[in-house]
């Protein structure tokens, strides 16, 4: 047994239904073949770095699972007589298995913090046409009811604040470095074209 | 026009003793981070120029192991069209 990592790119022209069917038929290849898929990320449609077939987009998919050595030249197989998949690659995964709790709560903290900020605003109005009575007790819940978010909304926001400043901060040596190897290249011509057109104007004057 | 050109050279003299003093870290080592995801593009991102090429070691500083991983793992971005081969604007 061994783990493995499988990630494809479907053509995102077809439905979304069209799209799940795809991605379930490569499941359904790893567990027939006794392989056991650990994480399944759905990264959605992407640009594509480069055209590919005239597409500009991509669905990306990747599989972690645990199976035999006979599976990865079956998908090869599967993946090569079907027209969807624009790009796949098979390769033995060496990192950890990421958990899919985590991920998860990721992806769905960040839309639904969203969703009801934009919904709550909206019932607010309908509570004021109500009864003048209820405004009262609507608008007690409503005024409650943000709070969560606000305070969701800090949550999500700082993991994302605790893992950038580790990734923020090697930047600046990342932008030196081309400025680094720019500057000798642009100082190197101002070094040699005066060289160069000193030589004529010396052969000038000496045939002068 | 020879004045300016010994300037140069004297201010190149004296730039090269204090970036030979210079010790880069791995910053891999430094996180802590074993695996370098081919998917994540931002961390590969940071590890190419502008064109699109790798960032060779002795300017990125990172250690042999992780340059032969995230060189690899580059690879695997180029092919799959989560990075370029070669940047738009240079095509």
């Amino acid at each position: 047994m061994r783990t493995y990592e499988t990630t494809f790119v479907i053509n995102p022209q077809s439905d979304d239904a069209v799209i799940d069917q795809q991605v379930n038929a490569i499941t359904k290849i790893i567990t027939d073949n006794g392989g056991s898929i650990h994480h399944e990320n759905r990264m959605g449609t992407r640009r594509l770095a480069y055209p590919i077939l005239g597409l500009a987009q991509g669905y990306y998919t990747s599989l972690i699972y645990d199976g035999e050595t006979v599976i990865p030249p079956q998908l090869d197989k599967y993946f090569k007589l079907e027209e969807p998949y624009i790009r796949y690659l098979t390769i033995c995964y060496e990192g950890p298995i990421p958990t899919t709790e985590e991920e998860v709560e990721k992806e769905t903290e960040g839309k639904p913090a969203d969703k009801p900020a934009v919904a709550k605003p909206e019932k607010k109005p309908e509570a004021k046409t109500e009864a003048p009575a209820e405004e009262v007790k609507t608008e007690a819940p409503a005024e409650t009811t943000p709070e969560p978010v606000a305070e969701e909304a800090p949550a999500v926001e700082t993991p994302v604040e605790a893992e950038t400043p580790a990734e923020t901060t090697p930047e600046p040596v990342a932008e030196e470095a081309p400025a680094e190897a720019e500057a000798p290249a642009k100082e190197a011509p101002v070094e040699e074209a005066p060289a160069e057109t000193k030589p004529p104007e010396a052969d000038e004057k000496e045939m002068l | 026009m020879a004045y300016g050109s010994n300037t140069n050279r004297r201010t190149y003299k004296k730039r090269d003793p204090s970036a030979k003093k210079r010790k880069k870290v791995c910053r891999f080592c430094e996180d802590g981070i074993k695996y370098i995801d081919f998917k994540d593009e931002r961390t590969l991102r940071r590890f190419t120029t502008e064109r699109g090429k790798m960032v060779p070691r002795r300017t990125s500083g990172n250690c042999a192991k992780h340059q032969r991983a995230l060189t690899r793992s580059i690879k695997r971005a180029r092919y799959m069209a989560i990075m370029g081969f070669v940047t738009e604007s240079f095509r």
